[in-house]
């Protein structure tokens, strides 16, 4: 049994089908199903999941159109209610939140933004219209995928599964070599 | 050997119920009992403790009341019981009911890129 982390990319993966990710989720989900996998569901992926529905909501035709104020509010909530109805019924998906001090979260989340350096990115064209521009970009890891791999240290886990980019930057991280980072 | 063993299984149980006040802090300041006897099974917590097993994790759920928390806070009236049909309901749960139709817009990015200096 490997007890594993898994990013809100993977849960959303999972809940569309148009995804292209969806496939690699759903052989997640199998190893859960089989009990090959623990998975941990924090407070934090919940919370970034009501954040995607919420954005992700804006875009429903039927909220642009609604005179209704609540309508946004009542689709979300609906929606929110499904994932966490189904998610809280799943066999070997368990909720685990650190107990440590959260200053102790707060304080690894900075250690690691402040070992993982990303890179930077120049460009002489605008990304959006391609006209001459001086652009820069930088790529690195965000903090909140910073703290989910705290988070998952401070839960014990085994494992972190993301289909974001940026983890890959945080396996170069020597405080979490113990946590095998799979980003799918 | 009545009184050993009795010694023996109250460290146990000591032990098993520090092991879970330090991953539910929360329960410290409810020191009376009834508090305490929801959140706590004591012969599952000491035999987990016995095997060495981590028994937050446990098949059955000691994180019931984190679900029961969660649950009551998304609006549902009980927590979700274990089923694996929840497996099959998650898969494509947020599909868009109606297929957006498709539309081909190249030609009116190359319209905004035309306009551009």
């Amino acid at each position: 049994m490997t007890l594993v982390y898994l990013d809100t990319s993977v849960w959303l993966s999972i809940t569309l089908s148009n995804d292209r990710n969806h496939n690699k989720a759903l052989q997640v989900l199998a190893k859960v199903r089989s009990g090959g996998y623990v998975a941990i569901i924090s407070r934090h992926v919940l919370s970034e999941v009501l954040d995607v529905l919420r954005k992700q909501a804006l875009t429903k035709t039927t909220i642009k159109n609604s005179l209704d104020a609540n309508a946004h509010r009542r689709l979300v909530e609906r929606q929110y209610r499904q994932f966490t109805a189904t998610i809280l019924g799943m066999q070997n998906v368990i909720v685990k939140d650190t107990t440590v001090a959260t200053v102790e979260v707060l304080k690894e989340t900075l250690r690691l933004q402040r070992e993982i350096w990303g890179t930077l990115g120049k460009t002489n064209a605008c990304p959006i219209c391609n006209s001459l521009y001086g652009f820069v970009s930088y790529d690195g890891p965000f903090k909140d995928d910073a703290m989910h791999l705290v988070l998952a240290d401070k839960v014990g886990c085994d494992s972190l599964i993301s289909f974001d980019r940026d983890f890959q930057m945080l396996k170069r991280s020597t405080r979490y070599s113990h946590i095998v980072i799979q980003v799918l | 050997m009545t009184l050993e063993y009795s010694w023996l299984l109250e460290q146990i149980g000591q032990q098993a119920l520090e092991l879970h006040h330090r991953r539910h802090p929360l329960t410290l300041h409810h020191l009376d009992e009834q508090a305490i006897i929801p959140r706590f099974n004591f012969v599952q917590a000491s035999n987990d403790f016995l095997l060495g097993l981590d028994f937050e994790l446990s098949p059955d759920g000691d994180d019931y009341l984190d679900r029961k928390e969660i649950a009551e806070l998304a609006g549902l009236k009980s927590v979700p019981k274990k089923d694996e049909s929840n497996f099959d309901k998650i898969v494509g749960l947020f599909d868009a009911t109606k297929k957006r139709p498709e539309v081909d817009v190249t030609d009116w990015v190359r319209s905004i890129r035309h306009r551009s200096p």
